[in-house]
């Protein structure tokens, strides 16, 4: 039978096989909600630095660090952003988890930067300063690099 | 290595298109591959009843938020012919460039 079929046919066929395997990694995302709780998260860690007790912004960190590690097992992979689907884990780049955190780990490193800058020129409350920018950034930049790695998983696409 | 073996079950475009799908996902939802591929329910079924009498998918039906829903996932034997089917596919783009090659050799 595949005698039968031309060099268009079998190329038009692969052609629909990998945009249908585009269409699923389409879906390798983090939920919208998990960028959003980083963001609000993040500012209110600030704000607690800047307003509370070194104890209370202790406990609230270990709070915030506990609840960001039992979601992010749930989401961290981006395989699951849509309930309708599972995203196999050979089609998303294993380095996602490593990613999101490297990402997160150089947030926080700017966020220390940014308060030491703003107390510096003498802010009232540098930390929730920096920290609003940081999660603009966390808000602008979490989907940019989900959307990278849906590019490399489009660009592994076997067609 | 995968076997190129042309597969007359899953080439027609629709189940080709279903199998394609499945093949990068652990399970999906009935209404993701529905909507995807522009089908309705009732051909979306057909084309799936097909795919499990095959054995090449496995339908489950899970029950989440007291809704009973539906979901496929490609079984082993369905992914074994998906990969020799693209194999095969592979194999006749790589013979008519190899022919066209060694054409152009000649002239």
């Amino acid at each position: 039978m595949s005698d039968d079929i031309t060099y268009e046919e079998a190329r038009s066929t692969l052609g629909s096989i990998e945009q249908r395997r585009r269409q699923v990694i389409a879906e390798i995302d983090m939920p919208r909600w998990y960028w959003w709780g980083l963001a609000v998260g993040w500012i209110v860690l600030g704000a607690i630095s800047d307003i509370g007790s070194a104890w209370l912004a202790a406990a609230a960190t270990l709070v915030f660090g506990a609840v960001h590690s039992a979601v992010a097992q749930r989401v961290l992979s981006g395989r699951h952003r849509s309930p309708q689907l599972s995203i196999r884990a050979d089609v998303v780049s294993h380095h996602v988890p490593a990613l999101v955190i490297g990402f997160l780990l150089s947030m926080a490193a700017a966020t220390i930067v940014l308060a030491l800058l703003a107390e510096a020129d003498g802010a009232r409350h540098p930390v929730t300063m920096a920290s609003v920018v940081v999660a603009v950034a966390v808000l602008l930049g979490g989907p940019g690099l989900m959307a990278a790695v849906r590019r490399r998983a489009e660009r592994s696409v076997p067609a | 290595m995968v076997e190129a073996r042309f597969d007359e079950l899953i080439h027609p475009s629709t189940r080709l298109s279903i199998v394609a799908l499945l093949a990068s996902a652990d399970w999906i939802d009935f209404a993701f591959v529905r909507d995807r591929l522009g089908l309705s329910d009732s051909a979306l079924s057909k084309q799936l009843t097909t795919l499990e009498e095959a054995g090449y998918i496995v339908i489950e039906r899970p029950v989440s938020n007291r809704r009973r829903r539906v979901r496929a996932r490609l079984s082993d034997t369905g992914r074994a012919a998906f990969e020799g089917h693209v194999a095969a596919l592979r194999a006749v783009i790589a013979s008519a460039e190899s022919v066209g090659a060694s054409d152009r050799a000649r002239t």
